[in-house]
């Protein structure tokens, strides 16, 4: 029903989505934008009036996860959550998504995150780069296995990222997991996935 | 939550598939006695369920594949499926007395977090109440609210095309599935609506094909209910004494709504009811400032 509108997924691939986010809609098209955007504010507004939204944002999209996502699944699975564009080095680096996740799990006996995919280079966001978007194999050919964390192999992998668009970083992800690890089922979590507003609308 | 469809199992992550909960609802829709009462009661009684927890997984992909299988067949496009317990499930719509576990959808959802009024009456208004409908809706597209109403003939009609003409926004609440046109006079409307701003129905789409028309007629006060749910208010331009708009006056005194009716309907001998929605709370609308004064704009 919702396949053709995120390009790069397949018919075999799992995601789950909690919310719709309204591209080109800015910040005020929805409560949904205004929760994407306050997530997606960049280091650089750090100690700006606001940016105190970034962490509320990081708290209501992981209790809303929580809600959403059955606690005997959240036990056994290995999440993993999409890399941020940049780094670790570059002072840019956002790991929002690690952030939602470690609130996510916060209280659980058992929780297993691991940020196991990582870049060799920083990316120019995908969302900042207009036309230019990445194909799944340029950015899988950017991504690379931290091989310091695949021990114990993982029995279910859960890949999570902020917006579900093309699909494209979770095809890449999963193509690099699989690969690692070629028995075990990796799923895509998304907080929201990204829909068009209708043709001839202002937004 | 949300999944593509049909990737369901039993160790996901999530338990609901905007699919299989359709079937689901459709399901419902088809068993014996069914109606808006019975099933608000069904989910009232085992909180925090959602309608796959009331059916078979397998009825739910048979019945979804009928229900897609009926859109497809009357060439419906894009839609959407909003249901409670999933993320963009409007909370408001909780205030009805029996609220929708599911809706369907076509165009833009985010309509439905603006700030939005129901304009509506009767199918067959006076040349004064045609004016006054077109005048109300002007003034409030000015004050920047979205127009919600029911698209049946006459008022409903004259308030979403005024609004559309003055370059607002509207949300058409259907009585019939989004696969349905009613009146046909309003096709077009409806499919401008669907496509530009946002058409929302509750009704069941495999139910509503296998009833005739008598029948079908129980989904149209329905939607009367949902359309004040969703909206801060509702504005009675014209009705007659036993006219479905009142249906929609009882919801919103009900819901906690505001309830505004016009001067011209109190000043006709010939109805009860604007006293005694007034008895109830409603507000007497002289003039448009009694309006703007009430919504606080």
């Amino acid at each position: 029903m919702i396949l053709d509108q995120h390009g790069s997924l397949t018919a075999e691939d799992e995601c789950y989505y909690l919310l719709e986010w309204t591209r080109g809609g800015g910040y005020s098209a929805s409560a949904t934008n205004q929760l994407i955007a306050n997530l997606r504010k960049t280091n650089d507004k750090k100690g700006t009036l606001g940016y105190h939204y970034k962490e509320e944002a990081i708290e209501t999209s992981a209790y809303n996860l929580r809600n959403a996502i059955n606690a005997e699944w959240l036990k056994e699975a290995t999440l993993v959550p999409i890399p941020p564009s940049s780094c670790r080095s570059d002072p840019n680096y956002d790991d929002r998504m690690t952030g939602v996740l470690r609130a996510l799990t916060r209280g659980l006996a058992k929780r297993d995150i691991r940020e196991l995919i990582i870049h060799r280079e920083s990316m120019t966001p995908a969302h900042t780069s207009g036309d230019c978007r990445p194909t799944v194999a340029e950015i899988r050919a950017n991504y690379e296995i931290d091989e310091s964390l695949v021990e114990p192999s993982p029995r279910i992998i859960g890949i999570f990222d902020d917006i579900l668009t093309a699909g494209s970083h979770f095809r890449a992800a999963k193509m690099l997991l699989t690969e690692r690890f070629p028995a075990v089922p990796v799923i895509g979590v998304f907080i929201a996935r990204r829909i068009f507003p209708p043709s001839g609308s202002d937004v | 939550m949300a999944a593509a469809p049909g990737l369901l199992h039993i160790s996901s992550p999530a338990s609901v598939s905007p699919l299989m909960e359709m079937g689901a609802y459709e399901a419902l829709w088809l068993q014996e006695g069914a109606s808006f009462k019975t099933i608000a009661q069904k989910f009232r009684d085992s909180p925090g369920s959602i309608p796959s927890d009331f059916v078979s997984n397998g009825i739910c992909v048979k019945t979804a594949q009928r229900a897609l299988d009926l859109l497809a067949r009357k060439r419906v496009g894009q839609f959407g499926i909003r249901v409670h317990g999933a993320g963009e499930y409007p909370e408001k719509l909780r205030d009805a007395s029996y609220p929708v576990e599911l809706l369907y959808f076509q165009g833009w959802w985010n309509l439905v977090e603006a700030k939005s009024v129901a304009v509506v009456g009767t199918r067959k208004p006076s040349t004064q109440g045609i004016l006054r409908a077109a005048r109300l809706t002007k003034h409030l597209v000015s004050d920047g609210y979205t127009i919600v109403s029911g698209l049946a003939r006459g008022i409903d009609t004259v308030a979403l095309t005024t609004a559309i003409e003055m370059k607002g926004q509207v949300i058409a609440v259907i009585g019939t599935p989004i696969s349905d046109h009613y009146p046909p006079e309003n096709v077009n409307l409806q499919d401008h609506i669907a496509r530009e701003f946002l058409l929302v129905s509750q009704v069941p789409v495999c139910r509503y094909s296998i009833q005739r028309p008598p029948q079908n007629k129980i989904f149209f006060p329905e939607r009367n209910v949902t359309m004040s749910a969703l909206t801060e208010a509702t504005i009675i331009v014209e009705a007659g004494e036993t006219s479905g708009t009142l249906t929609q006056a009882r919801a919103a005194i009900h819901q906690g709504r505001k309830l505004f009716i016009l001067d011209s309907c109190f000043l006709d001998p010939a109805l009860t009811w604007p006293a005694r929605f007034q008895r109830l709370g409603a507000i007497r609308v002289r003039e448009y400032e009694d309006i703007r004064r009430n919504l606080g704009t």
